[in-house]
């Protein structure tokens, strides 16, 4: 009996694959390697364009890359990358379980107090990126509260939000602007997001903002530009 | 007798060439030596194996690979914090490289660099930044503009203003 399932597994073996049937062999399997690409972005010229006339501005960004800090000091602001993500990480985990952990009150308290721990009415103008969508409603709620205590009123923000529903782990990407209108865009990770963020829910978390505006970009990526 | 005795016991005493004092270097670690000679000259460093507290005034570059606690300054030279530099003081200077931690403000005359693997959590202030892109910062990023360019331009006017008792001679003044 032994000898036969042998045979049958050797049978689908591409090497011992019998003559008198055509050969077949699966396709290689591609390492996914991670995803680089540089792309034009509606919103962030929105974003820069709201900027203009103005220089010296105070800009949050809270993926915090190397290159958008550069070239907002070029464009004669003052950036102040802020390192939310690796804080994220380092409170919740980066785990299968970091979502869980942020079910607990005492964990969340920590990691409100000391994030975006910054004067009130300090930015001009704040780069979300795809921060929010790591984020369950019990650590969402305060930290959008948070957010919005830190800007000045009228202040652009640039959030990011997968618009693919049906998948279930998303790519964390590193978002780093490159020009007016040009943003590179590095995969980092994949995560679980925490929630699906459609454009009325998008519109409810903001609400207490002054306005949203909309623009579906390449890679299932739907960009929001928020007045606050 | 006790004097003659004294004398013949000291004389020995005197004689015998005394032990060479060990010349013990601040650090004793054998990377450090050779950081140091490495170093071109007008370069000062402190080793790895050193923690100083306190102000430092640096007439020449300076090259911080150990611990300091306090304050750095070298207005007219270059401050690089190397690998293993942990520094949690204020730096100011012409030109700022990072490479290893700071905690504290960061003022660069011309320029600052931020280096792979560097941490810095401080406000920058510089005309020309640049940062890899392993390089961390925590804190805001801003420019600070030369003052030269139009401080000359407006002196001359304010001082030809000014009572001749309040006049301030600057060393290019044609008046001097």
């Amino acid at each position: 009996m032994s000898a036969v399932l042998d045979k049958l597994r050797n049978l689908f073996q591409p090497d011992d694959h019998p003559p008198y049937l055509p050969s077949y062999r699966p396709p290689p399997v591609q390492p996914t390697a991670p995803k680089q690409l540089t792309r034009p972005s509606n919103s962030l010229e929105q974003f820069f364009l709201a900027l203009d006339g103005q220089d010296r501005l105070k800009i949050l960004d809270l993926c915090g890359s190397p290159a958008t800090t550069e070239f907002l000091f070029q464009q004669d602001h003052i950036p102040r990358p802020d390192p939310f993500y690796r804080a994220l990480e380092l409170a919740f985990g980066n785990g299968a379980g970091y979502l869980d952990r942020q079910l607990e009150p005492d964990r969340v308290d920590i990691f409100v107090a000391h994030t975006l721990d910054h004067k009130e009415g300090e930015f001009d103008a704040v780069l979300l990126w795809d921060s929010l969508q790591y984020l369950r409603p019990e650590l969402l709620e305060p930290v959008l509260e948070q957010i919005f205590s830190i800007t000045r009123p009228g202040a652009p923000l640039l959030a990011v939000f997968h618009a693919d529903e049906r998948i279930e782990e998303v790519p964390v990407f590193s978002f780093q602007v490159q020009g007016r209108n040009s943003l590179f865009l590095a995969e980092k990770d994949r995560r679980r997001p925490a929630q699906h963020f459609n454009n009325r829910m998008i519109e409810k978390i903001f609400k207490n903002f002054a306005s949203t505006k909309f623009f579906l970009a390449r890679d299932h990526l739907r960009e929001v530009l928020i007045r606050r | 007798m006790w004097k003659r005795r004294d004398r013949e016991e000291e004389q020995p005493a005197r004689s015998t060439p005394e032990p060479a004092k060990e010349n013990t270097p601040l650090s004793n670690t054998p990377a450090v030596r050779s950081f140091e000679s490495d170093a071109p000259r007008g370069v000062a460093t402190i080793g790895k194996a050193v923690y100083i507290k306190g102000q430092i005034i640096a007439r020449e570059d300076l090259v911080v690979d150990g611990s300091v606690d306090g304050t750095i300054e070298a207005q007219e030279h270059r401050v690089t914090i190397g690998p293993n530099g942990k520094v949690a003081a204020t730096i100011k200077a012409r030109h700022i490289i990072i490479q290893g931690q700071i905690t504290g403000n960061v003022e660069g005359a011309e320029k600052v660099e931020i280096r792979n693997g560097a941490k810095l959590l401080g406000d920058v202030k510089t005309v020309k930044f640049v940062c890899e892109e392993e390089g961390t910062i925590n804190g805001s990023v801003s420019s600070l503009r030369p003052e030269s360019k139009s401080a000359p331009a407006a002196e001359p006017k304010a001082a030809s203003a000014t009572p001749p008792a309040q006049q301030t001679l600057t060393p290019n003044d044609p008046k001097k």
